[in-house]
């Protein structure tokens, strides 16, 4: 179970257009959040995804809305990045099946391939970063 | 009869796995397809003439960890499985896998 998070611009009042939504990122369970991060607009990490959010949201009428089309606020957005977790860790095979690591909290980390993902947001830090299209 | 190399990577939660086929005219070609195969980390690189998987090599490597509370997942550790050997089962879920059944 995979959900999309996106952020939206406001409609135009004239004609109705907006601009593409951005990406925001991905969650699968089980797995650590899968942050979609953008160099070429100097958005490397959480913290530039976040402030770009909180600026947007806060002075440009932007929203955040997950795949389903459901209004999330950038609060409850902020908690579903970082208040994840498994009661039970992920067995050392299952990681190795899934080609994938342990990361905090019981949850699974991608590998950083430099393909996919770029990085991992700390040890402590349940986001994986990752570039290109997986929406 | 014939011979191609298939390789197969997992690309994790967010994206489909890679399959790739490479078809093998000689013995040499199986050789620089599995040695590019291995350079590239793929996870499961097989051989097949026709609809036969022949054998095929498996990363089995584990995650350890680091040292500093992280953990690393070394790379590139090949395993030879083949056809009628222990684990059957895993050998044909790999194999299919590779032909993109997985």
């Amino acid at each position: 179970m995979s959900t999309n998070y996106y952020l939206h611009a406001p409609a135009c009042s004239h004609c109705g257009h907006a601009k593409e939504p951005l990406h925001l990122g991905k969650t699968s369970l089980g797995w650590c959040f899968g942050l979609h991060i953008y160099p070429e607009k100097l958005l490397f990490d959480w913290e530039d995804i976040w402030s770009h959010i909180d600026a947007l949201v806060e002075e440009g009428n932007y929203e955040i809305r997950n795949e389903y089309g459901e209004r999330v606020d950038p609060g409850l957005f902020f908690t579903i990045v970082w208040d994840r977790g498994r009661k039970e860790p992920h067995s050392l095979q299952w990681l190795k099946n899934n080609h994938a690591i342990p990361g905090p909290f019981g949850l699974a980390r991608h590998i950083v391939d430099g393909n996919h993902c770029i990085g991992n947001a700390g040890l402590d830090a349940p986001i994986d970063y990752f570039v290109g299209d997986f929406s | 009869m014939k011979t191609t190399v298939r390789t197969y990577k997992d690309n994790g939660p967010y994206w489909e796995p890679t399959v790739m086929v490479y078809q093998a005219a000689s013995l040499k070609d199986v050789l620089f397809h599995t040695r590019l195969a291995m350079e590239d980390l793929e996870h499961v690189i097989s051989v097949w003439h026709d609809d036969q998987c022949v054998g095929l090599w498996e990363d089995d490597s584990e995650p350890e960890p680091d040292g500093e509370g992280g953990w690393d997942m070394p790379r590139g550790y090949y395993v030879l499985r083949r056809p009628g050997g222990p684990m059957a089962g895993h050998f044909n879920a790999l194999a299919n896998q590779c032909k993109g059944k997985g």
